[in-house]
């Protein structure tokens, strides 16, 4: 029926429930609604749509959860900041020993000899790290102190690649996709021993997309125990919510919600406890649902003490007294 | 309240990173919603929200007072949207061809689907992705940030007009798709 409609009678319906028309337009509108049964039943459906639309509308973050964003965003920026005095302060290094170090020509000939023999040797063994070469191992020379900063370069190149630059006496770059183990070796390697708190995340939200193992569910573990910043640590435990709850992330997420500063990381945690709740939780269970500062976490926590023993029983007033 | 917001957007231009940082704390409830409604997934939205603030801080001295302020903020928020969105067609695109090769199983995908529990919830978020994404986006701003025409087209760049007719095609387009959905 509404297939009787012209086009133009279709966006003035539109702008009329959106109402975007102008009160004349609205009136002249309305007449024509009040004879023509088939544009009441187009803006009908239009209005019932929109609602349906409505309904779905994504909640609003709460407090807590922005002031997460902010902490974070202020790790990022100060993270900017360090790299840019560090690109500065390399600068002027080189400026400085070009200027003031005079060098023996055959020092310089060897250094150059050297640089271009390791600059090979490193090219062949290290451009394809999905070939699996044995000869080298990238994470071992940094551990005796062989390769120095190791970056992201993945700026202006338009496929799903990772890119590292990594500095060495001849800096190099390799590239290689999550799932290649030297990658993800890398991206191991900066989440858990990278000083630059930006450099950690983004190694932690490239991690997402590789396919969950053990070594990467241990990192992620470490991860967030240990690393102090909570954006790392909130996608380091939203990514082992997608892991099975099994024991040792369950007591990991234990105590990180006796022990965690930040709210949203705390919150995470109940989220996973609360896919398999086991009765010796029960104890750390009373302690949150009393000591806890966020009444959400707190209240979350009385619920799942009543899912223990099937009653009303008030655990916060029980363990008070 | 005006006057207080052009004093902090000269004094983070003159680097004052407190300064930054106070304006963010003002405007980023709405940037974050406007990245939730686009997304419709909270990690997806956080990783706008971080890189629409670090574009800011970082182009904050190219900012006129000319316009408002989170007019300028909504629209690196747009583009940064526009830009997320090609990568993760991209990425798609590859992802469909690795599981092709080896369909195992897959965190991203998973972690969608747990977001998008309820049916309807679901039916929506696939109704809005089938809009291109201007289209999207001019919904979105409209619908759910309740924003002015004018506001939007000056957020996009385009004439009102144009901005009424991307309404009505996304409306147009979402009746169908939503029709098992409603309370006829």
């Amino acid at each position: 029926m509404t297939n009787s409609l012209t086009d133009y009678m279709k966006e003035f319906a539109s702008l009329y429930v959106l109402e975007l028309l102008t009160d004349k337009e609205k009136s002249k509108f309305e007449k024509n609604l009040i004879h023509n049964e088939a544009l009441q039943l187009y803006v009908h459906s239009l209005k019932m749509t929109l609602n349906i639309t409505s309904l779905t509308k994504m909640p609003i973050s709460q407090e807590f959860e922005l002031q997460s964003q902010r902490n974070l965003l202020r790790a990022n920026i100060d993270g900017l900041e360090i790299k840019k005095t560090k690109i500065d302060l390399g600068f002027w290094k080189q400026i400085k020993e070009l200027i003031n170090i005079p060098t023996p020509i055959w020092i310089n000939i060897t250094s150059v000899a050297v640089a271009f023999g390791l600059g090979l040797y490193l090219m062949k063994t290290i451009q394809h790290p999905a070939q699996n070469n044995p000869e080298i191992d990238i994470i071992e020379l940094l551990k005796i102190g062989q390769l120095g900063q190791i970056n992201f370069a993945d700026k202006g190149f338009n496929d799903d690649r990772i890119r590292f630059a990594v500095e060495s006496k001849q800096d190099f770059e390799l590239s290689g996709t999550v799932n290649d183990e030297l990658i993800s070796n890398l991206l191991f390697y900066l989440l858990l021993h990278d000083q630059n708190p930006g450099k950690r995340l983004k190694a932690v939200k490239l991690l997402q997309n590789t396919q969950p193992d053990h070594e990467t569910k241990m990192v992620l573990v470490s991860a967030l125990l240990t690393d102090s910043n909570p954006g790392v640590r909130l996608k380091s435990i939203r990514m082992l919510s997608t892991y099975a709850p099994e024991e040792i992330i369950q007591n990991v997420c234990m105590k990180v919600l006796l022990e965690d500063k930040n709210e949203a990381v705390r919150l995470s945690a109940m989220g996973i406890i609360e896919l398999a709740p086991n009765e010796s939780m029960i104890p750390a269970l009373q302690v949150v649902s009393i000591l806890d500062k966020n009444d959400f976490i707190r209240n979350r926590a009385q619920e799942l003490l009543r899912t223990f023993l099937h009653d009303n029983t008030d655990f916060r007033v029980e363990a008070k007294s | 309240m005006k006057n207080n917001i052009n004093i902090l957007i000269l004094e983070a231009q003159s680097g004052n990173k407190e300064a930054f940082h106070q304006l963010v704390s003002f405007h980023d409830e709405r940037v974050m919603s406007l990245a939730l409604q686009l997304t419709r997934n909270m990690q997806d939205a956080e990783d706008l929200y971080q890189e629409v603030f670090i574009k800011a801080y970082k182009s904050i001295g190219s900012f006129r007072l000319e316009s408002e302020f989170f007019t300028w903020l909504y629209r690196i928020t747009v583009n940064s949207f526009f830009n997320f969105k090609k990568k993760t067609l991209r990425l798609q695109k590859q992802e469909s061809l690795d599981l092709q090769k080896n369909p195992k199983h897959n965190i991203s995908n998973d972690s969608t689907l747990t977001i998008d529990k309820d049916e309807v919830n679901h039916a929506v978020t696939k109704a809005l992705n089938q809009l291109s994404i201007k289209q999207k986006t001019v919904f979105v701003m409209k619908h759910y940030e309740g924003l002015k025409i004018r506001e939007i087209s000056a957020i996009m760049n385009i004439s009102d007009g144009t901005v009424k007719r991307y309404l009505f095609r996304a409306i147009e387009k979402l009746r169908p798709m939503l029709k098992e959905y409603r309370y006829d």
